[in-house]
C-alpha cells in the first residue's frame, strides 16, 4: 500500500482527534516501518489494518465505520492533491466510470508497481450504475465512504446497496447506486 | 477534540520519522532514477535496433525486383516498394491510400481469393497472369503471387508482382523461332523428296523423248513407203494422218521438253550444291528458280524474264543466289494476291550488268509498301502478313545473304498502290563489298 495512504490517514487522525492520539497508535502498534512513510513509499497494508484496529480501541468506533469515514476524507483530500482527476466529469456516475481506465491508468505512469483495487461498472440505466469492487485488501468499507462522498461532491442524492459477493468481507462487493431526482 | 497542535514532546519524534521517511524517499528516488536511466538506455538500443531494422527493411523492398503491395482488410494499400511505382507509373506517395482494385480491376481482385486459399492449402505459391492498370489507365502484363498476411490481428494481403512484358515478348519470338525452324526442316525434307522424285523421273523421260523422236521419224519413213505402192490411193484420212501425226508427236516433244526443264530446275535448286563461293550463271539461277516457283505465281500473276545475254558469270554461292531469287518471286507474288485484282498482275525478273555489278531485278504490280514500314522490311520477324502466312524471315534472309555473305547490295523502289523492284546487286569478282543502301526510293 501506497505511503500516501498511511500519511493521510495520520493526517486525518491529528486533524480530527489530536497529534498525541497519532503518537499514541504508532506507539501501540508494532510497525515495522515505524511508522515513517514516504508517499511514493510502498509498504505492508497490515499496518493500516493494525493502525484503524488500535483506533477503533481507542475511541470505541468499529472498525469498518472509521475506514468509511477515512474514505470521506481521502476524496476530499484527493480533490486538493489530483484536482485533474476530477476534470471532465459532470455527474458522479461520469466519475465512477473512469476511475479504473483514466485514474488508475495515471496513478500507474508514476506507480507503475502499485496494486490497485479493480472498479468495473455497469451502466444499467441512465441513473443506475452498478459498480463492482475488488482486492485482495478488503477494503471495501473504504470504497464506500469515497462513493459517498463523490455522490456528495456532485450535489447528488444516490441510494447506495451494497451486496458482498465473497465469504472474506470487503474483497470483492457489488454496489448498486440509484440516483435520486 | 483535543488539541491539535504539535506539543513539545511529539515533535522530536516525527521530526525523527519524517528523516526516515526523507531518507526513504531519496532511496526511492535513486533507485528509481537507475530505473529511468536503464530503461531509457534500453528504449534508445530498441530504436536504434527498430531504426536499423526499418532502414534494412526499407532497402530490401525498394531493391527488390518485384513489386510489392500491402493492403488491409479494406483493400487499401498501405505499404509498397519502388518497383511498384515504377511499373505502375505512380509517384512515391500516391500510392499509399488508393485502393487494390485501382491496379489489378475487381475481377482479379476477387479471383485473388481463390488464389491466396489454394497458396495456403498447399503450401506452394501459386501465380496468375494478370493485366496491371498503370496511373495513366495502360496496361501493363504481371505474374501475380498474393499471400495473406496477420498484421497486428487483422488479415492484410501482399501483393507480389513481376512485369512479364519482356518475357512475353521473348515468347513470342521464340514461336516464331520454332515455326520457322518448322517450316525450315520441312522444306529441307521437300527438297531431299523433290530431288529424289526428279532423279526417278529423270530415266523414263529419256527414254520416252527417245522413242519419241524414233516415232517421228519413222513415221516420215512409213508416209515416204505408203506413197510408194500404188494399190493405195490418198483419200482424206491418210491427208489427216500425214498432217495430225507428226503435229502430236511435235507436241509430245515439247511437253516432255517442259517436263525435263522442270525436273532440271528442281534437281539444280534442290541439290545442296557448294558452300564455297564458285562463278554461277544467274541467268540460269533465274530460269530455274522461275520454273520451280511456277505454283506461287501463276494464278495471280503472269511472270516474264528479261535476261541480259552479256552477263557473265558472278562469284557467289549457287543454292543461297537461287533462295534468294526464290524468296523476291514468292514476295511478288504475294504483293500482286493482296491487292486482290479481277485481272492477273505482273512479275518481271530482268538481269542486267552494269559495268562490274551483276544486277537482278524483281518488279511486281501489286500493293507496293507503305511508307510507315518501309524502314523495317528487311529486319528479322518483321512482317505484314497475318500469323500462319509467314515468319517475316524471307527479306531479311535475303538481305543477309546478298550483303553480308556475298558483300553486295539489295533494295528496292516502291510506290504504294502501284508496285515495288527490289534489285539485287553482286559485283562479279571477290574485291572490296559494295557500299550499302537498302533506302527507299519512292519512283
Amino acid at each position: 500500500m501506497k505511503g500516501i495512504i498511511f500519511r493521510e490517514f495520520f493526517e486525518m487522525v491529528d486533524t480530527t482527534i489530536s497529534p498525541k492520539m497519532t503518537e499514541k497508535l504508532i506507539a501501540q502498534c508494532d510497525l515495522r516501518s515505524g511508522g515513517a512513510y514516504t508517499s511514493v513509499g510502498t509498504y505492508d497494508h497490515s499496518e493500516i489494518f493494525a493502525l484503524v484496529n488500535a483506533l477503533s480501541k481507542e475511541t470505541g468506533i468499529a472498525a469498518p465505520a472509521l475506514i468509511k469515514s477515512f474514505g470521506n476524507y481521502l476524496f476530499a483530500r484527493y480533490r486538493k492533491i489530483y484536482p485533474r482527476f476530477f476534470e471532465g466529469s459532470t455527474d458522479a456516475f461520469s466519475f465512477l466510470e473512469q476511475i479504473d481506465t483514466k485514474v488508475h491508468e495515471d496513478v500507474r505512469k508514476i506507480h507503475p508497481e502499485a496494486e490497485l483495487p479493480s472498479l468495473k461498472c455497469n451502466r444499467v440505466s441512465t441513473d443506475h450504475l452498478i459498480l463492482t469492487y475488488q482486492s485482495t485488501r478488503a477494503l471495501g468499507d473504504l470504497a464506500e465512504g469515497l462513493i459517498e462522498s463523490t455522490a456528495e461532491h456532485f450535489g447528488e442524492t444516490i441510494a447506495l446497496e451494497r451486496e458482498n459477493l465473497s465469504s472474506c468481507n470487503g474483497q470483492h462487493i457489488r454496489f448498486s447506486l440509484t440516483r435520486r431526482r | 477534540m483535543e488539541d491539535t497542535a504539535l506539543s513539545p514532546e511529539i515533535l522530536p519524534m516525527r521530526f525523527e520519522r519524517e528523516q526516515l521517511a526523507r531518507a526513504e524517499a531519496e532511496r526511492l528516488l535513486e533507485a528509481r532514477s537507475a530505473e529511468l536511466y536503464i530503461a531509457n538506455k534500453q528504449l534508445h538500443s530498441i530504436a536504434d535496433q527498430l531504426s536499423l531494422q526499418t532502414s534494412q527493411l526499407n532497402n530490401i523492398l525498394d531493391s527488390a525486383m518485384a513489386g510489392m503491395c500491402l493492403a488491409d482488410p479494406d483493400r487499401v494499400i498501405v505499404r509498397t516498394n519502388t518497383y511498384s511505382h515504377r511499373v505502375l507509373g505512380y509517384g512515391p506517395e500516391e500510392l499509399f491510400g488508393a485502393s487494390i482494385v485501382d491496379i489489378f480491376g475487381k475481377q482479379v481482385v476477387n479471383d485473388a481469393r481463390a488464389v491466396v486459399a489454394q497458396s495456403a492449402d498447399t503450401a506452394e505459391q501459386v501465380g496468375i497472369e494478370v493485366d496491371g492498370i498503370r496511373r495513366d489507365g495502360s496496361i501493363v502484363p504481371l505474374e501475380l503471387f498474393v499471400t495473406e498476411v496477420i498484421v497486428k490481428d487483422r488479415r492484410h494481403t501482399l501483393w507480389n508482382f513481376q512485369d512479364i512484358t519482356k518475357r512475353k515478348a521473348l515468347a513470342v519470338e521464340r514461336d516464331r523461332l520454332e515455326e520457322d525452324l518448322r517450316r525450315a526442316s520441312k522444306l529441307e525434307a521437300l527438297g531431299t523428296l523433290a530431288s529424289g522424285v526428279a532423279h526417278e523421273i529423270n530415266t523414263p523421260v529419256q527414254f520416252v523423248g527417245d522413242n519419241l523422236h524414233f516415232l517421228t521419224e519413222a513415221f516420215d519413213d512409213v508416209m515416204n513407203i505408203i506413197e510408194t505402192i500404188p494399190q493405195i490411193q490418198p483419200d482424206e484420212d491418210l491427208e489427216f494422218i500425214r498432217s495430225e501425226v507428226p503435229k502430236a508427236l511435235e507436241q509430245s516433244i515439247a511437253g516432255l521438253s517442259r517436263v525435263t526443264e522442270i525436273v532440271t530446275a528442281i534437281r539444280e535448286f534442290s541439290h545442296p550444291g557448294s558452300k564455297e563461293k564458285t562463278p554461277t550463271d544467274l541467268n540460269k539461277a533465274v530460269s530455274d528458280t522461275v520454273t520451280i516457283s511456277v505454283n506461287h505465281w501463276k494464278y495471280v500473276a503472269d511472270l516474264t524474264t528479261d535476261l541480259d545475254e552479256d552477263m557473265l558469270p558472278v562469284s557467289c554461292v549457287p543454292g543461297e543466289i537461287n533462295q534468294v531469287i526464290l524468296n523476291l518471286i514468292v514476295n511478288a507474288a504475294q504483293a500482286i494476291k493482296a491487292k486482290d485484282m479481277a485481272d492477273k498482275g505482273t512479275i518481271t525478273v530482268s538481269t542486267q550488268m552494269q559495268g562490274d555489278l551483276a544486277e537482278i531485278r524483281v518488279t511486281d504490280t501489286g500493293t507496293g509498301i507503305p511508307e510507315h514500314v518501309q524502314g523495317q522490311i528487311f529486319d528479322p520477324f518483321f512482317t505484314t502478313k497475318e500469323v500462319g502466312e509467314g515468319t517475316g524471315q524471307g527479306l531479311s534472309l535475303a538481305h543477309s545473304i546478298i550483303v553480308k555473305k556475298h558483300g553486295g547490295n539489295i533494295r528496292f523502289e516502291t510506290r504504294p498502290g502501284v508496285g515495288t523492284t527490289f534489285i539485287v546487286a553482286l559485283r562479279r569478282v571477290e574485291s572490296a563489298n559494295l557500299p550499302q543502301s537498302d533506302a527507299v526510293c519512292a519512283v
